[in-house]
């Protein structure tokens, strides 16, 4: 009966451990097989080539790939780089995957919490913004605090106290509250979904090896991108709207008009403001203007006073009559705007802020109406001086970058005016018609490319285009912009915008020697602890050492198996569980000993030491395992992953601990056996 | 043979339940002396950056370039790890903030680290961000564990045992956790020793760790109850702490022998993890001898006074 059990636990023990080798042999292979420390090469191979060819192209360097240069840019065997290891590097991070995979503070890489930033949600769905609609989401922001439950009613509270229909700014003219309510749920919630969708796609061009972007409750997204190394590219890459648009640049008469109108409304502000003898921020701000005028009037080698480009306009006589401080008295926005060589309008860094102060004005949006000014993504520089271009355009866009299906990088030809890189498109057949029509119907025009509120170009319609096909030129930048702003474009928008609510980043040597160091120090551990057990309990110290190291196989292979990460508190789990891998064996056998004490055969006193012990076992385990499942269910990252491995541990502790050193025991106790060795 | 053992442990036991109590009280002086504990950005909410200089530089040339501007609060150690041969000075920089936008303190930390030192002669080791709502929801969820745990616990041992050991247990774990945390705040007073999350996964550690002794004596009295029934109450307490004594003793001399090991190889990376687990292997020890069972004995010495009930 016995000798019949033991064949079925042997059995399965057979089973259990051939699956946990199976499971474990890509790990073995990618940390430990002599193929590593050849593959290790051939990646700090590719990663010097990379960092030698952004030296060539004069690009900065970061501290980690300029230590790279120095450190083997003079070796000879580090700077030939063939084809074929290349493609025995992918093929081995291609079984990494299989592979019991580290956790970022191991690996090294970006740890991201994104939120969907709801407040700048509603602002991107409101139809019409002013200073009202963010006072009131401020409000409500500020009384939902982190709770984005209650964000939404929050908003409709903050509305009605203001007595302001939300129809004013969401949704159609006269819908009920409760509507635009429910539309901004779904949309929210819809959010959700689409950013993971983008942030995949984009990540996967990115080209990075286990990326793992997973929601988390409803409103955040866990970003984990393993091994990167250039942190700014990448928070970027995830954090970027991406939201493309084709406008239609307004005609120089509308400008001219407008310029103009602008002035008059914030003229005719100050003065009743001034006549109250009320000093408001807006009138400093024009008094303020003045010296920055006169500096620009100046710089007329490359820059021309605004007020000449106008010249037909009645500014003209104003400008030429009045004084430096009356022109700005007089000419508000006008006064600080600069005439470019081509004719365009610029401002000056120094007074981008107050200029973007400016149109934010009520008065100033009612009269810019449905047009509104862009910003250059990037400064011009004159004299060693910033300017900004400003661009009045369609508030409606003609086309939006939805309709997006290839992007990629190029380098602009010679022929080409700005020289550098361009990101050449193609729109899907329906986006094509619409650019189509739009391009015809406005030849002579300029279309504005503007991706996320920024002006990247304005070039003329010369002709229809009928094939859906353009090209952003991005006016010099790096290869990697490029080839970003294709990944995003092609990826698609972000339609909620996201906000980081937590960025770790681990160097990858950092989480090297914390390998380093926990390994050794598991070693060094786990060492003690055999000779402890095999000093104190002889042959059965052996079993249990084995029981222990099966133990740890088991929980590795299970964690490999089930694809979870290993982290540092992860570590600290399984040094748990070890410990009470030893604790359980102790119990066990000091039961024993008990035991031998007071029964006659040591058959007898096995069966009752094991059954007594087990019972103690059982409810030590269970309980430190009900710890464990409450750690995971509210704990965060790393409590969560201690928390997984001590209950994997944990299980595969009560089979080692008591099955598998009895079945030890047993095999090698022979029977009627006088003695036993513990 | 098994070693017999017989000390009278109970005898001390109010002695002993008195040490705990002042212990816990001086622990608890430090924190209120501080302030409360000293949490750790990832707490707080603040931006940490720990950079390696390839060359050595002088610590306080790199907190006379943070000096100026608007650094207020950064704290600048030096970081020394024995695993390093790598760099010649390591430091940390920190500063705990409440504002959401740490984007820009961390743009202009990196800017004076680049114009003053140079963009290739050092690199970003590790930097963490943290906004404050993720620190407050990680102390509420830690909180919440914690809570759930306990209460769980309570359950099952009242299911498997009674309610008095359950309530036994769970004061062992509170005396546990606090006693430890009261030690890291001493220690944080003398040494600034902080509130991390490897500490939080060692205290979880120690919960668990504490439990299993205690359970394993609680066990031995539960058996003895039927086996030597008739018994003094407080003796067979006695006995069943003896009879377990070899196998408490083994135990926890094999757990803190790893433990030192770690300590010693393991490393900076993770210090403030083993020498959480360190303090609170040795509390967890001591308090299923003498903090768990007395707590029955005296619970049980009030009730059988009390009712004059027959059964120990």
């Amino acid at each position: 009966m016995k000798e019949h059990n033991n064949m079925i636990r042997w059995i399965i023990f057979a089973i259990l451990f051939s699956w946990a080798i199976y499971a474990l042999i890509p790990t073995y292979q990618t940390y430990f097989s002599s193929e590593k420390q050849t593959v290790e090469k051939i990646k700090i191979k590719s990663d010097l080539s990379k960092a030698l060819a952004k030296q060539e192209r004069g690009e900065d360097l970061t501290g980690l790939e300029s230590n790279l240069i120095k450190t083997y840019g003079e070796k000879a065997d580090y700077l030939s780089l063939a084809p074929e290891e290349i493609e025995k590097l992918a093929a081995f991070e291609k079984q990494n995957l299989k592979s019991l995979a580290l956790g970022l503070d191991l690996q090294g890489g970006m740890h991201l919490v994104l939120e969907i930033d709801y407040d700048q949600l509603l602002k991107n769905k409101a139809t019409k913004k002013d200073k009202q609609l963010e006072d009131i989401l401020a409000a409500a922001k500020s009384r939902a605090g982190s709770d984005k439950e209650i964000y939404l009613a929050e908003v409709k509270t903050a509305f009605s106290e203001k007595n302001v229909p939300m129809n004013n700014y969401f949704g159609r003219s006269g819908e009920s509250d409760e509507k635009i309510l429910a539309s901004l749920d779904s949309a929210a919630k819809k959010g959700i979904t689409t950013t993971l969708e983008v942030l995949r796609n984009r990540i996967d061009q990115f080209g990075i090896a286990e990326p793992s972007i997973q929601p988390r409750g409803k409103h955040r997204i866990v970003v984990e991108l393993p091994g990167v190394k250039d942190e700014e590219r990448a928070t970027k890459l995830v954090n970027q709207a991406a939201f493309l648009e084709f406008k239609i640049v307004a005609d120089n008469e509308i400008l001219q008009q407008k310029v103009n109108d602008i002035d008059i409304v914030l003229k005719n502000q100050n003065d009743y403001l001034e006549s109250n003898a009320i000093s408001t921020d807006s009138a400093a701000v024009s008094k303020a203007e003045t010296p920055a005028v006169t500096e620009a009037k100046t710089d007329t080698s490359k820059a021309t006073d605004a007020t000449k480009l106008f010249s037909d306009s009645a500014a003209d006589t104003t400008a030429a009559a009045a004084t430096d401080e009356e022109l700005s008295k007089n000419n508000p926005f006008k006064s600080l705007l600069v005439g470019g060589q081509r004719g365009e309008i610029l401002v000056k860094g120094k007074n981008k802020l107050k200029v973007e102060e400016l149109l934010k004005n009520d008065n100033v949006r009612n009269v810019l109406g449905n047009h509104e000014f862009v910003w250059k993504n990037k400064p011009d520089v004159y004299n060693n001086e910033e300017y900004y271009e400003i661009l009045l355009v369609d508030k409606k866009a003609s086309l939006d970058g939805t309709s997006i299906v290839e992007a990629s990088a190029n380098l602009a030809g010679d022929n080409s005016a700005t020289g550098g890189w361009e990101v050449p498109f193609e729109l899907n057949r329906d986006g094509g018609r619409v650019f189509a029509e739009v391009t015809g119907k406005n030849v002579g025009k300029r279309l504005a490319i503007i991706l996320d509120n920024k002006l990247y170009m304005a070039p003329n319609i010369q002709v229809r285009i009928p094939n859906g096909r353009g090209v952003i030129t991005l006016g010099g930048g790096t290869a990697e912009e490029a080839r970003d702003m294709a990944i995003v474009l092609k990826a698609g928008a972000l339609e909620a915008p996201l906000e980081i609510m937590e960025k770790r980043i681990i160097g990858p040597s950092l989480g090297s020697d914390a390998i380093n160091s926990s390994v050794k120090a598991s070693l060094v551990g786990s060492l003690l602890v055999v000779i402890f057990m095999i000093a104190l309990y002889k042959l059965s110290g052996v079993f249990a050492v084995i029981a222990l190291f099966l133990n740890t196989i088991f929980t590795l292979a299970s964690l490999s198996y089930f694809k979870a990460t290993l982290t540092l508190p992860g570590i600290a789990g399984i040094v748990l569980t070890i410990g009470m891998a030893v604790d359980a064996n102790i119990i066990i056998f000091e039961r024993i000993k008990e035991e031998l004490g007071e029964k006659n055969t040591i058959l007898s006193a096995l069966n009752a030491g094991y059954d007594r012990a087990f019972v103690t076992i059982f409810d030590s385990n269970l309980t430190t395992f009900i710890a464990g499942i409450t750690l995971y269910q509210f704990g965060t990252g790393p409590v969560r992953g201690f928390a997984l491995t001590l209950m994997i541990g944990l299980i595969w502790n009560m089979y080692t601990a008591v099955v598998m050193t009895r079945l030890l025991t047993d095999l090698f106790m022979k029977k009627n056996a006088k003695s036993i060795s513990i | 043979m098994a070693l017999k053992t017989k000390f009278d442990f109970m005898k001390f036991k109010m002695t002993a339940l008195l040490i705990s109590a002042s212990v816990i009280v001086v622990g608890l002086l430090f924190i209120v002396m501080q302030k409360g504990l000293d949490y750790n950005i990832e707490f707080n909410g603040g931006y940490l950056m720990q950079a390696g200089f390839y060359e050595k530089v002088n610590i306080s040339d790199i907190r006379n370039a943070f000096s100026a501007g608007d650094f207020a609060g950064i704290e600048i150690q030096e970081f020394s790890d024995q695993n390093t041969e790598k760099f010649g000075t390591e430091v940390v920089l920190k500063v705990e903030t409440a504002q959401q936008d740490i984007k820009t303190l961390e743009k202009n930390i990196t800017e004076v680290l680049n114009t003053k030192f140079g963009k290739d002669k050092y690199e970003v080791r590790q930097s963490t961000s943290i906004g404050p709502k993720v620190g407050d929801e990680l102390k509420s969820s830690t909180i919440q564990a914690i809570f759930w745990t306990v209460l769980l616990i309570l359950l099952y041992i009242t299911i498997k045992f009674q309610f008095k050991f359950a309530v036994a247990a769970v004061m062992a774990l509170v005396h546990d956790v606090s006693i430890t945390v009261g030690i890291l705040s001493i220690l944080g007073f003398f040494f600034g020793y902080e509130i991390s999350l490897p500490v939080i996964a060692a205290l979880l550690t120690i919960l668990g760790y504490s439990l299993n002794d205690t359970i394993v004596v609680f066990d031995r009295i539960r058996e003895n109850i039927k086996k030597l029934e008739g018994m003094d109450f407080e003796k067979m307490v006695n006995t069943s702490i003896n009879e377990t004594l070899v196998r408490t003793l083994l135990t926890g001399a094999c757990s803190f022998m790893v433990v030192i090991i770690l300590i010693i190889f393991g490393g900076e990376v993770i210090r403030d993890l083993t020498v959480t687990l360190l303090i609170g292997m040795i509390v967890g020890t001591y308090s299923s001898v003498y903090v768990a069972a007395p707590i029955v004995v005296v619970w049980e010495n009030f009730h059988h006074r009390k009712r004059h009930l027959k059964k120990a």
